[in-house]
């Protein structure tokens, strides 16, 4: 772990997939929908939104410096870094549009 | 293998054999004479308990009750043995556990001299230098310690927690005979193998050793101390860490009542609902956002202060769990409490505690006819603790093996909703409970900050591992070209045989002392003279007791 500004850009990256993919999931799943009141899962819902987008804005400016450390890293790997870096890459392009949207 | 048993259980027979023998004593006064005879007619412990049998076998008193007996004459080893027991219904009868939780750890106070002298030796200066004064009559005396109030010479009013006389060599040489029965329980009686009582004697030693460094308590209560910063409702005393010793804690002395003494609360004029609300809290936050729990929290450890703050004491028995288990045991709890059996069973087999026999569909059906009952029942009908109970018994029965962290962490919050009931006996425990941990649950599901810990985690380990393989795979071709590559296989008996080889061995060993004395006997013998026959006879026996434990080995087949 090269220290805080790559672990804030991957926290960002993290926020951002958590936002967009898991919130609204984990909130409508029936084990939380019978232990909350619709209140306490609207209270948490704004408190978990605040919190992620603020994660992601923290680290935005950082988010350049987790692409540029797995580059170089799979770059070092040879071929099997060359292909786990185009499946990274395909996995995050499933990811992207919507983040775009949502943004 | 009983050769092999029989060889190392010599070392504590010898040791400490006036404590077997009063174990042994105390056993067969309350009637367990029998178990003995479980132990195999080689074993020593058998001749103790006949040598002191004094009653007959059978008792009216029921047996749980006389193993407390039993537990409580032997002392501290043998109580805290029991407590730990007590929050096992995986290993124990759950009325076996009932009667444990009587445990009694209240015994006479140790007097004032020995106090000062473990004072003096610890601190290594006279008492009169640390502390302007100390209480000659103890607070309380319990079977680890005693508790005095003193002031210290800058003025400030502490209490002491002193270590009672002699207590490590009491608890060592019982922790060795305690090993000693688990080997040869292990040994004789198979049915006791799948409680692994070898296991839990390692456990229960570590846990011991703990309990009995009042510095590592200190610094668990220091932890503790600055997990609740924010907590208004809770205090935890601070300790002094240049009068901190292993064997003396000294603390600032917090005046409260027992959290138990209703009638003083009542009198005092605490909020007896926020009283209760404010030990829910602590109990759940300490397990589930904190991982570090009170595993002792019975009523004698909470009091109350005049403002309605609780006052924490006794930081010996932690619980302490990793962040990957509180997740699991999180998954585990919303699911019970919320009814889920499905998502129940799946959290009980991605944590690999279901066993191969065990019937899945039996389970779920059991379980659904507890939680359905509960998921019907008003909220504040629900009494947590028998509940949970049901659902250990349920899973004990169909062979999932909880562990031991998930039964402390019930066992906390079932102690917690008793004193509940006890001081304000409208609580309505699940109505706090429930909706908590699923916003925990929840909380930590949607945790940015936790998940991208892991996934930088694996990242990097995956980058270690790319970096090296072709490196690794390199070095493995190059072996495979050689002819060098060796691959072991590990077979599935290979204990056994390690056993057999074990005994194997024993036999040898016997084997050749029995030769050696034999023939040192006879040439003795031949050479005549007082000194050489007394030699040559004290030989002989020796090789006559080889001999048998040889003749026995061999008889009885072990490690064939």
């Amino acid at each position: 772990m090269s220290g805080a500004p790559l672990q804030r850009g991957i926290e960002s990256i993290v926020a951002e997939v958590v936002r967009v993919h898991l919130l609204e999931n984990v909130l409508g799943r029936p084990e939380v929908r019978r232990g909350l009141s619709p209140e306490a899962i609207e209270r948490i819902r704004r408190d978990v939104l605040d919190r992620l987008k603020a994660s992601e804005e923290e680290g935005r400016a950082n988010r350049g410096e987790v692409e540029e450390v797995l580059d170089a890293a799979l770059g070092a790997a040879g071929p099997a870094g060359a292909m786990i870096k185009s499946l990274l890459k395909a996995g995050w392009e499933r990811l992207a549009p919507r983040n775009r949207e949502e943004r | 293998m009983s050769g092999a048993v029989d060889l190392v259980l010599m070392t504590w027979r010898l040791r400490d054999l006036g404590r077997v023998r009063r174990i042994a004593g105390v056993l067969a006064r309350h009637g367990f004479a029998d178990i003995a005879a479980r132990l195999g007619p080689g074993a020593w412990v058998r001749g103790v308990i006949r040598a002191v049998l004094r009653r007959p076998k059978s008792s009216p008193i029921p047996v749980e009750r006389r193993l407390r007996q039993v537990l409580e004459e032997l002392g501290p080893t043998f109580i805290k043995l029991g407590q730990m027991l007590a929050t096992r219904p995986d290993l124990v009868p759950m009325a076996l556990v009932d009667e444990l939780r009587h445990l009694q750890d209240e015994v006479p106070p140790f007097p004032f001299d020995d106090v000062k002298s473990i004072i003096e030796a610890e601190m290594g200066l006279p008492m009169g230098d640390v502390y302007s004064h100390v209480d000659e009559v103890p607070i309380a005396a319990a079977s680890i310690a005693q508790v005095h109030s003193a002031i210290l010479r800058t003025g400030e009013p502490v209490v002491i927690k002193v270590q009672r006389p002699r207590l490590n060599e009491q608890i060592t040489a019982d922790l060795r005979i305690l090993a000693g029965i688990a080997r040869l329980l292990e040994s004789r009686v198979p049915e006791t193998r799948p409680f692994r009582p070898r296991a839990i004697v390692e456990e229960f030693t570590k846990s011991l050793n703990r309990e009995t460094d009042f510095v590592a308590e200190a610094a668990s209560m220091e932890r503790y101390r600055k997990m609740f910063e924010d907590e208004p409702g809770l205090v935890v005393p601070r300790h002094y860490p240049e009068w901190t010793r292993r064997r003396v804690l000294t603390m600032e002395r917090l005046e409260g009542v027992k959290v138990s003494d209703r009638q003083a609360l009542v009198a005092m004029g605490v909020d007896l609902k926020s009283i209760v609300e404010i030990g829910m809290r602590i109990t759940l936050r300490s397990i589930f956002e904190f991982g570090f729990f009170h595993a002792d929290p019975h009523p004698g450890n909470f009091f109350v202060r005049k403002d309605g703050v609780i006052i924490l004491l006794d930081f010996g028995m932690m619980g302490t769990i990793e962040p990957r288990r509180v997740d699991e045991m999180l998954s585990f709890m919303v699911a019970v409490l919320t009814g889920d059996v499905d998502m129940v069973v799946d959290q009980l087999l991605d944590a690999d505690l279901i066993g191969d026999d065990t019937d899945l569909r039996g389970l779920r059906s059991d379980l659904r006819s507890i939680l359905f009952r509960y998921a019907d029942a008003d909220l504040g009908s629900v009494d947590v603790a028998a509940f949970l109970v049901e659902v250990m018994a349920v899973n004990i029965r169909h062979h999932v093996f909880l562990p031991a962290d998930l039964l402390l962490v019930g066992k906390s919050i079932a102690t917690m909703e008793g004193i509940g009931h006890q001081i304000y006996p409208e609580f309505k425990p699940l109505e706090a409970i429930r909706p908590y941990l699923t916003e925990v649950y929840v909380r930590r599901l949607l945790d940015a900050k936790r998940h991208s810990q892991v996934v930088a985690r694996s990242v990097m380990d995956g980058l270690t591992l790319l970096k090296d393989a072709p490196f690794d795979i390199r070095r493995v071709l190059r072996k495979l070209r050689r002819g060098e590559l060796t691959i072991a296989l590990r077979s599935a008996d290979e204990e056994s045989r390690q056993q057999h080889a074990a005994s194997v061995v024993n036999r040898a060993l016997l084997g050749g002392l029995f030769a050696t004395f034999f023939f040192g006997a006879v040439i003795l013998l031949d050479q005549g003279g007082t000194a050489r026959t007394v030699a040559g006879w004290v030989s002989a026996g020796l090789s006559w007791m080889f001999f048998l434990g040889l003749s026995w080995s061999l008889l009885r087949g072990d490690g064939r």
